[in-house]
């Protein structure tokens, strides 16, 4: 590798823009799903003497996550109905907001609405005494692993915003998300499955702003999400289609594999030719391997029942959750499920029926997986988050519903190395902004980043020359999640 | 001999005769590179935490606007020299320093709005303690960067990019030397190349065969490959100028355009579709891409091209061609539903001023956008600048693209078929009306007040700015007033579909158009003030250029009392002898799609982030010659691509390459021709064409991926790219593309070989095959010659009549059926062959 190549190249900077050396097209040519990690790229600079790098990897932190299970409830859940009891509603039902409360837009123009209180009955749960409401039965009795946060904020105010801000940073399209950030700086533990992985509650729904929710953004597309589903194909294009048998595909790759080797042996040396090769080797090994890893069958009935498989109600979220379960146990770096995928959380009008029935739908299912984690010991080194791209307003919408919430709702997240059993962070007497240990998405990106060993501010992958950083040069760890 | 072998014989003394070019110094590094210079982690130390934590919490007060108690921070000289009360800080000694004791509110209270976090503060202490390492610091260029925002001087920073473009001759080689490669004799282009390759002690690769020429030209110049006739002509073409006529016809092929205007729309960030929530499909953004297909190869000098885009309706206001050009204005996202309305439009321009600086100046203005540059010599107050230019479009969706000579016998027309039907259309009207008043009020009310103060004002009392946000506003409504018949009650929408059912019959009598266009006008002579947003005493920016080549406004005159004329001043700046980026940028962007990597690398970053150019006075040389050639594209292709350079060969002999790549290992001295995979629409468009079923139909509107026309008429989504072109790296048209990034993943073999479309692709060349050549065994030729443009070698032939034989049925060599399905295999298999997707 030239040193050339290296000079206009950031100390730290694990990357560059051009294929220009052989590190770069390791990344590119990672050939499976998991790129090679970072790591392994560096150590293999190393160990060709590369004078440049060395091993140096500024961006690595003893983290104490491995994996993370993102659960994505989109649409936006009440955090007012649900983990932030607010009683000065119940006094002022009806009333408008008082004047003294900063002026919000919001999306249905809501500002000037009554205030609804809550209809659910709070109570404190576990150890910690943490508050949750009696949506959440399943959940409340895992409090005493959770850390909720209730003061965090966004700036989109629209879906597709909150959406692409809560997996990017920022609500305008064409960064990547967390998932390829960490795919991009850890790498992944198992070469024959995705290392980000991306599963939908309804296969048919679109998360609003559609798969670029889990696009790699600027970076190579090797660190995008692939979407998951149950069954035979769980990977799009996995198997070939019925006709074409195992014997058939294997005679086509011999040739394919026989006639691209003639055709190497004419262009010695082009590595991108031979990791095209090897590419195809890998689609044939995963074909057998992936259907494995996504096939509930040999899970005990008594898990089974843990993440509610054997209801109706929570039957498909149960589902999502054990197969999340299974992916981490495999070596999958990111998780993300989203539940109420076609922004089902979003309750513009009855709140209490569309909440009843999302909540239902996860709740079980969730603090089945966290129990599950737990069980196995993989809690320690699975970071768990949960919350939607943004919250609800205390004032009403049409009566019985509420409109969008970016300037304060709830988080929590759980294991991975979060301090277990706490609350963060406070709103104001109405919940509707953040007053208290306020976290911007980028301070939940960075907390999430080093809970996984990786500095959110030495990450850097060069774009147009700019070092970009996955909290955009912004974003401060939050201390007091970290155990 | 090898190259190297017969470089040794002519001696090294022929090196040494070869002057050294010099490569302009990159700014502040020879100062910086001192002793005493602060390390990289210091100073990254300070971009990172501190320049960011003084320009958010202490310019307001101790900038370049204001010096509070005479103290300003934003160079360390006025720190060191500081305020009344002595120098701000004490290198080394963050207990003698007055700012970190002011900060920890220790006797002086600063900022005084609130304490820093704590974090800040030890950061601040420590930057001290360290030595406040600051960039370059004491040196000329530190200097300069104070001085810059008080009067920039075009010496302050010298970026290689904002140099002048240097007037350079093509050098002289000994004569030795070109008789050693007599082909590199002719092309100037070659001759700069060979001149930087010997200095490195490289040697050019031989010429390639004719059969790869072809196939690297066709693909490079029309994204399609060479058939096999053509392929086959050109082989027995012993003219002198074959490869001359060759590239002619090539560069004369409507196909061109359909190629290079894909690299184009790349840069433009061009999609179909509104991104966000509802992604609507924007059914006319088709104009625009036509536009740009049929420039390209009606060769529009780039000027010309890039200043219809830009100012088109400024230009020449009658005409529909420029109508649609301007449609480069509207090619960004839109959020139908956005409330924040001034939000939804400070974001437009943003992304505009942000797509144009990178276009055309080759510079990532977007850092500029919340504070200076921290690398390059782009002020915050210079991304306002340039965004001024734009500050007064209002966007158009119903522009005619009629012959202005057309206008009146349309509206004749237009006035028989309102009189036919007026009484049918004020009916519908009547239904709808309550409909729409209460559509109107409820879409009002989600606004914040000022906005729908703004709606509720007359048009003609409404401020420019207020106009164009008015207009903004108002689209949610009409989004409404679209979408009234779902709002109807039952008998009203019976009444009024039996109203529009008869209206329809008088749809004879309506004028036919030539449609309409996304298109551009400005609000009027005056633009809305520029601000830069978070200034506490906001001064409107005027519209210019980098301070640095020019701190004065631009001089604009306005067009009438139609249009503020800011974008017309901006283009002809643009392609001033004043501007040294845009011809460097152009030019350096032909290069890199024709050799797969820039001269510069970055071909949108010609910043100190950005890298700097392998072959400087080429560059030069390129830029000032496409200039001279009237700034015609095609000109500079044909330069390019008949050069030796672009003719050598990617294959060496094994000790040539490791010689090579001991020296050069990333190519940049093109000692051979770089290997390249096609791009995503190539892959498409090549699979298509090897089958037989390209349609070739140029143009209209867009059509879904499943159909077999050219990828570049097909609907670009932005939140839903077809799979097989997302899987090879195509732009979702989220942000400007200055090059493609390939990668090589499983997703693309699984894409490929287990895909339907691919598989189709296969079988329709099979039957094709099957229908020409029968059962026999020129079968396997025929396969070769269509996904290869070649005959199988002896060994290949062999190996897939093996796997023929292996196929066919035990019981019944000639089962048709299963032949069928062997020929369908090998058909698939060329078709994922690397042969197949890459070009060398």
């Amino acid at each position: 590798m030239s040193l050339d190549d290296d000079q206009a190249c950031a100390p730290g900077a694990p990357h560059r823009e051009r294929v220009l050396n052989r590190r770069d097209w390791l990344m590119r040519a990672g050939g499976g799903f998991g790129a090679l990690a970072l790591t392994d790229l560096l150590a293999l600079d190393a160990a060709a003497g590369s004078s440049t790098t060395a091993i140096a990897q500024p961006w690595r932190t003893p983290g104490t996550a491995k994996s993370v299970i993102f659960l994505f409830m989109e649409g936006g859940p009440s955090q007012i109905d649900t983990f932030d009891p607010k009683p000065e509603l119940l006094k002022r039902a009806g009333q408008p907001i008082p004047p003294t409360v900063k002026r919000v837009i919001t999306p249905m123009g809501e500002f000037y609405s009554p205030i609804l209180p809550s209809r659910r009955r709070f109570a404190q749960h576990g150890q910690c005494g943490t508050w949750v409401s009696d949506w959440l039965p399943h959940i409340a009795k895992r409090v005493d692993d959770i850390a909720v946060i209730r003061s965090c904020f966004t700036n989109g105010i629209n879906h597709v915003g909150g959406v692409c801000q809560m997996n990017t940073g920022s609500p305008l399209a064409g960064r990547p998300c967390l998932g390829s950030w960490v795919h991009y700086g850890l790498g992944t533990e198992n070469q024959n499955l995705p290392g980000y992985v991306v599963m939908l509650d309804n296969p048919r729904a679109t998360v609003a702003g559609g798969p670029r929710n889990w696009g790699a953004g600027f970076m190579p597309a090797l660190h995008q999400g692939t979407r998951i589903q149950g069954g035979p194909e769980p990977i799009a294009n996995l198997a070939p289609p019925r006709g074409i048998d195992r014997d058939r595909q294997r005679a086509k790759l011999d040739l394919l594999a026989d006639l691209n080797q003639r055709h190497l042996e004419s262009l010695p040396g082009e590595s991108e030719l031979d990791a095209r090769i090897k590419s195809y080797e890998l689609a044939f090994r995963m074909q057998a391997e992936a259907p494995e890893a996504v096939d509930l069958a040999n899970e005990s009935p008594a898990t089974q029942r843990l993440y509610g498989l054997d209801q109706p109600a929570t039957e498909t979220t149960g589902r999502l959750c054990l197969l999340a379960r299974r992916l981490v146990e495999r070596g999958v770096r990111f998780v993300q499920v989203y539940c109420g995928a076609g922004s089902r959380w979003d309750a513009h009008t009855d709140i209490e029926g569309n909440h009843t029935k999302t909540c239902l739908a996860m709740d079980q299912p969730v603090a089945g997986l966290l129990a599950d984690l737990k069980a196995r010991g993989l809690l320690e080194s699975t970071l768990v988050v949960w919350g939607g791209e943004f919250g609800r307003t205390p004032m009403s919408e049409k009566g019985n519903g509420r409109d969008h919430n970016p300037y304060g709702f709830t988080m929590w997240m759980a294991g991975g190395g979060a301090k277990p059993g706490i609350v963060v962070g406070r709103t104001d007497d109405f919940g509707l902004h953040a007053v208290e240990n306020r976290l911007h998405v980028h301070d939940i990106h960075a907390t999430i980043l080093h809970l996984m060993g990786v500095d959110h501010a030495k990450l850097i992958y060069r774009h147009q020359g700019r070092p970009e950083r996955p909290t955009q040069n912004e974003g401060q760890v939050c201390r007091d999640i970290l155990a | 001999m090898g190259v190297f072998e017969q470089m040794r014989k002519l001696g090294a003394g022929l090196l040494t005769a070869v002057a050294a070019v010099s490569i302009p110094a990159r700014g502040g590094e020879g100062e910086a590179s001192r002793a005493s210079a602060p390390s990289a982690a210091e100073l990254r130390f300070f971009e990172q935490h501190i320049r960011p934590l003084l320009a958010e919490k202490c310019y307001s007060c101790h900038g370049p606007s204001k010096q509070k108690g005479g103290l300003r921070l934003d160079s360390l000289e006025s720190i060191l020299k500081g305020g009344e009360s002595g120098p701000a800080i004490v290198p080394g000694k963050p207990g003698d320093s007055l700012l970190v004791e002011a900060v920890r509110y220790d006797g002086l209270e600063m900022p005084p709005t609130g304490q820093l976090a704590p974090r800040a503060i030890e950061n601040l202490t420590r930057w001290v303690a360290r030595g406040a390492a600051w960039p370059g610091r004491g040196s000329a260029a530190d200097r300069a960067h104070a001085t810059l925002k008080a009067k920039p001087t075009p010496t302050a920073a010298p970026l290689w990019s904002l140099q002048p473009i240097q007037a350079v001759e093509p050098p002289d080689l000994d004569p030795a030397i070109l008789d050693a490669w007599p082909a590199w004799r002719s092309n100037p282009v070659d001759r700069f190349l060979l001149k930087t390759m010997l200095e490195h002690r490289l040697a050019p690769a031989p010429e390639a065969d004719r059969r790869t020429l072809i196939r690297r030209l066709t693909f490079d110049l029309t994204g399609l490959p060479p058939t096999a006739a053509e392929i086959s002509a050109f082989q027995s073409d012993t003219a002198p100028d074959a490869y001359e006529r060759l590239v002619d016809r090539l560069l004369a092929s409507p196909r061109h355009g359909e190629r290079w205007g894909r690299h184009w729309l790349d840069l433009v960030r061009y999609a179909e579709s509104d991104g966000y929530r509802q992604d609507a499909t924007r059914p006319d953004a088709w104009r625009y891409r036509d536009y740009v297909v049929r420039s390209l190869n009606a060769d529009k000098p780039y000027d010309r091209f890039l200043t219809e885009q830009l100012a088109g309706d400024e230009l020449d206001p009658g005409n529909p061609e420029l109508r649609i050009a301007v449609g480069y204005l509207r090619l960004g996202p839109y959020e139908y539903n956005q409330r924040n309305v001034p939000g939804q439009w400070t974001d437009i321009l943003n992304d505009i001023t942000d797509v144009t600086g990178e276009l055309a100046l080759g510079l990532s203005m977007g850092c500029a956008r919340c504070h200076d540059h921290k690398f390059d010599p782009i002020l915050q107050k210079d991304y306002y600048r340039l965004q001024a230019f734009f500050a007064a479009i209002q966007p158009r969706d119903d522009a005619p693209l009629d012959l202005p000579a057309l206008a009146p016998r349309i509206a004749a027309r237009r006035a028989v078929w309102e009189q036919a039907t007026r009484e049918l259309r004020a009916e519908i009207a009547r239904i709808e009306a309550p409909y729409r008043k209460r559509a109107a009020a409820m879409a009002t009310s989600k606004f914040p007040p000022e906005t729908q103060a703004i709606l509720a004002k007359p048009e003609a009392d409404r401020s420019p700015l207020e106009r164009q946000l008015g207009a903004l506003a108002y689209r949610q409504i009409a989004f409404e007033f679209d979408h009234i018949a779902g709002a109807l009650k039952p008998p009203d929408r019976a009444r009024r579909e039996a109203l529009l059912k008869t209206l329809a019959r008088f749809q004879a009598l309506e004028p036919k158009t030539a449609g309409q266009a996304l298109s551009v006008a400005d609000v009027g002579p005056a633009a809305p003030p520029t601000v830069i947003p978070g200034t506490r005493s906001p001064k409107a920016i005027e519209p210019g250029v980098l301070s640095i080549l020019d701190s004065a406004p631009l001089e604009v005159s306005a067009l009438g009392n139609r249009s503020t004329g800011r974008r017309l001043a901006l283009c002809k700046w643009l392609f001033s002898s004043r501007n040294p980026l845009t011809a460097r940028v152009t030019a350096n962007r032909l290069w890199q799609y024709h050799f797969g990597r820039g001269l510069v690398a970055t071909a949108s970053d010609f910043g100190r982030l950005g890298e700097a150019p392998s072959h400087p006075a080429l560059l030069d040389w390129l830029a000032r010659e496409l200039v001279t050639r009237g700034w015609r594209q095609k000109a500079i292709h044909r330069l390019i691509v008949t050069s030796a350079a672009y003719r050598q060969a990617s294959e060496r002999t094994e000790s040539d390459l490791a010689d090579a790549r001991a020296i050069d290992p990333a190519n940049r001295f093109l000692w051979r021709f770089p290997v390249r995979r096609l791009d995503a629409e190539e892959i498409r468009d090549a699979a298509l064409f090897a089958s037989g079923e390209l349609d070739s139909r140029m143009g209209g509107p867009s059509v879904p991926a499943s159909k077999p026309r050219r990828s570049i008429n097909t609907w670009v989504i932005r939140n839903a790219q077809d799979p097989l072109l997302e899987a090879f790296d195509a732009p979702s048209g989220s942000g400007t593309a200055p090059n493609r990034e390939p990668t090589t993943t499983a997703t693309q073999a699984l894409v490929l070989l287990n895909g339907a479309w691919s598989i189709a692709r296969a079988e329709a060349l099979a039957g094709s095959i099957e229908q020409n050549h029968g059962s026999g065994p020129e079968r396997i030729d025929a396969a070769f010659l269509a996904a290869l443009g070649r005959l199988p070698q002896p060994g290949e032939r062999a190996r897939v009549q093996a796997f023929f034989k292996e196929r066919s049925s035990p019981f019944d060599p000639h089962d048709r059926a299963r032949l069928q399905q062997a020929l369908a295999d090998l058909c698939h298999v060329l078709l994922n062959s690397n042969e197949f997707v890459y070009v060398d």
